[in-house]
């Protein structure tokens, strides 16, 4: 059998140097490093992510399906991924509007205290969740500072669904304030005033024009606050009182199945969790990737 | 519309930008306001659109005062140095918010708004660039389409904050002689802002001529090269030597030899006897060879339509001189030559 000469050993081309053509599909570079850090981001991402989580899955796949279905399908989970889900998306909204007034007041004008300002929006960051959890319980217990009044206009906050939230906003804020504040530093007033000259009003600048430049950043903070809103423990479990079906969430019920030595229905609710992460990380990158449309192309 | 200006002054903190300016812009012209770095010229043009406020002093556009007038009611459209684009907005878009946020009231339909954005594309000639986001587009063509969305309001006057700055020397000069097309066009009282005094003399009907927060001078591009009023506008508009020079019986001298009788010296002001300096411009000095010369060549450049030689006489002084060049380049001097100097017209200023 006669092999045809591959295109690779013509002759008349002149062998690259050994450092230019390690990888097929590496784009050349003098520049060396490339095998050595993507080593260790290898090892690094597999070590810190993928090998536990695939611990979790593999966990919960000594289940079976059926077990699997019954174990996540029982009011009392249903109730509380319901609670930690949509708790935490509400707390993330909530937080995207106040997130970027904040953002924008921080950038945009210069007052005494702003500094001071600036550096209490990372407090979430840095006090221990459990912490912050016992502060915002006593503030909003019946007979709390603010418990106390909303109490007599009869809403309840601590120990109800109303507390989770409260608790989930806290913990979110600084990441809606930390995205949004460097893209709008980075916004050029001129633009405002480019709409100023164009006869729009200041709602129409900031719906047509500050909006849609800040989205981007917006979805990123927005996202970050919701997935760490629905893994929250240590805040939450305060002020919650954790009634089954009511203000129980479903990182707690993972601890309690814990707690029951039902290892693996434990890994099942927290696989659910799991998977909702990674669609919502999806749908955020697509609308991401839509929003940033007009970008470079 | 005619623009009156009288008594502006604007500070900011501590720093005064513009000490008092009064300037009259005649309805249709096109009018450059040229100064250095710091020289207010910016502020001014601000003021004018309303995107300032003025601490004293009145903007009359016609006979109305627009002194508390944001920009929107001015009837101003502005062009940022730097585009201001709306990054998120197609070059349609950009083009169409002037129309889109008006009320309901006044707004256009739907129909109507195309077919005003597609003119106005056209009369800027990016109508191929329609779909296009700014981040895809060139310096030049972000340039065009930044004016188009300016005329989309049609403002009664059109501001200019550096048109040209951001832009490479060819399509700079393209630009250039393609706005003055469209002035001519639109008849448009047009005022722009720019530190490049090529741009200013060759572009406008008129200049004013700023430093440090003053108007140091108005008028005709020639009038301001052949008549600077004072030694500011001389020293920034165009090349100059300066000579220590002294004034004795009406006669400007420079190194007590007089100035020949033929050469035109303006005297700034009335005076009879003063030392001083002597502005003259490189092409206003002659040379001649001569071995007994005050002055030696020290160097020739021969690229372009002028002769540019530089001498240093024999106190030390570098002297530039532009002489026109022939078809052929016999006559010229050479490094190490000694040639004699003759001053055809200047400026003096007493110190």
């Amino acid at each position: 059998m006669t092999s045809l000469p591959s295109p690779l050993d013509s002759p008349t081309l002149p062998p690259s140097p050994t450092y230019l053509r390690r990888w097929g599909w590496k784009r050349p570079s003098v520049l060396p490093g490339f095998g050595l850090t993507m080593g260790f981001t290898l090892f690094w991402l597999s070590l810190i992510v993928l090998i536990p989580l695939g611990g979790m899955i593999l966990k919960t796949a000594t289940l079976g399906w059926d077990a699997f279905f019954n174990a996540i399908s029982t009011p009392r989970v249903l109730a509380a991924l319901r609670l930690s889900i949509g708790g935490a998306l509400i707390a993330a909204i909530i937080n995207a509007v106040f997130g970027s007034i904040i953002a924008w007041v921080l950038v945009r004008y210069r007052f005494p205290g702003r500094r001071l300002a600036d550096a209490l929006v990372d407090i979430p960051f840095a006090l221990p969740t459990a912490v912050a959890g016992i502060a915002l319980t006593t503030l909003f217990a019946q007979n709390g500072w603010l418990g106390a009044p909303l109490d007599k206009l009869g809403i309840q906050v601590a120990y109800t669904p109303l507390g989770v939230i409260v608790a989930l906003i806290f913990v979110g804020l600084p990441f809606v304030v930390r995205t949004v504040q460097p893209v709008l530093a980075d916004l050029d007033p001129e633009i405002e005033e480019a709409a100023l000259c164009l006869r729009a009003s200041r709602w129409q600048t900031i719906r047509r024009v500050i909006l849609p430049s800040l989205f981007p950043a917006l979805v990123t903070g927005t996202a970050l606050a919701f997935a760490r809103a629905v893994g929250e423990y240590g805040s939450v479990i305060f002020i919650a009182g954790n009634l089954p079906m009511v203000s129980e969430i479903a990182p707690l019920l993972i601890v309690i199945k814990l707690e029951e030595f039902s290892y693996a229905e434990a890994t099942a609710i927290g696989t659910v969790m799991l998977s909702f992460a990674f669609l919502m990380l999806l749908a955020l990158n697509g609308l991401q990737r839509w929003s940033r449309r007009y970008e470079e192309a | 519309m005619d623009i009156t200006v009288s008594g502006l002054i604007k500070g900011f903190g501590s720093f005064t930008a513009l000490h008092g300016v009064d300037l009259d812009i005649h309805n249709g012209e096109l009018m450059a306001i040229l100064g250095p770095s710091g020289s207010g010229k910016t502020t001014l043009l601000r003021l004018l659109a309303g995107l300032e406020q003025p601490d004293a002093g009145t903007i009359r556009f016609g006979a109305k005062d627009v002194g508390g007038n944001l920009p929107g009611d001015r009837d101003v459209g502005f062009v940022f140095q730097h585009y201001a684009l709306f990054r998120h907005m197609s070059v349609f878009e950009n083009v169409a918010f002037g129309l889109r946020v008006r009320p309901r009231k006044t707004r256009p339909p739907e129909a109507e708004i195309r077919k005003r954005v597609n003119d106005l594309l056209n009369l800027v000639q990016v109508d191929w660039l329609t779909n296009r986001y700014p981040s895809q587009l060139s310096g030049g063509q972000r340039q065009r389409v930044a004016l188009a969305r300016a005329l989309a309001i049609e403002p009664q006057v059109l501001l200019l904050d550096e048109p040209f700055g951001a832009l490479d020397a060819k399509v700079r000069r393209e630009l250039r002689r393609w706005l003055r097309d469209l002035h001519r066009r639109l008849g448009m009282t047009t005022v722009f802002v720019t530190h490049d005094q090529e741009e200013a003399l060759d572009l406008a009907d008129r200049v004013v001529v700023m430093g440090q927060g003053r108007v140091e001078q108005i008028g005709a591009p020639q009038e301001l090269y052949d008549a600077p009023a004072n030694a500011f506008v001389y020293r920034f508009l165009g090349e100059t030597n300066e000579l220590q020079a002294s004034l004795h019986a009406g006669r400007v001298r420079v190194q007590n030899a007089p100035i020949a009788e033929a050469a035109r010296i303006d005297l700034s002001g009335a005076i009879k006897e003063a030392d001083g300096t002597l502005f003259v411009r490189p092409h206003l000095l002659a040379l001649t060879p001569d071995p007994t010369g005050v002055a030696t060549v020290t160097h020739v450049s021969l690229v372009g339509a002028m002769l540019r030689v530089e001498v240093e006489t024999h106190d030390g002084q570098n002297l530039h001189v532009e002489i026109p060049r022939g078809p052929s380049i016999d006559l010229v001097p050479r490094p190490g030559e000694r040639v004699s100097l003759m001053v055809r017209g200047g400026l003096f200023v007493a110190a």
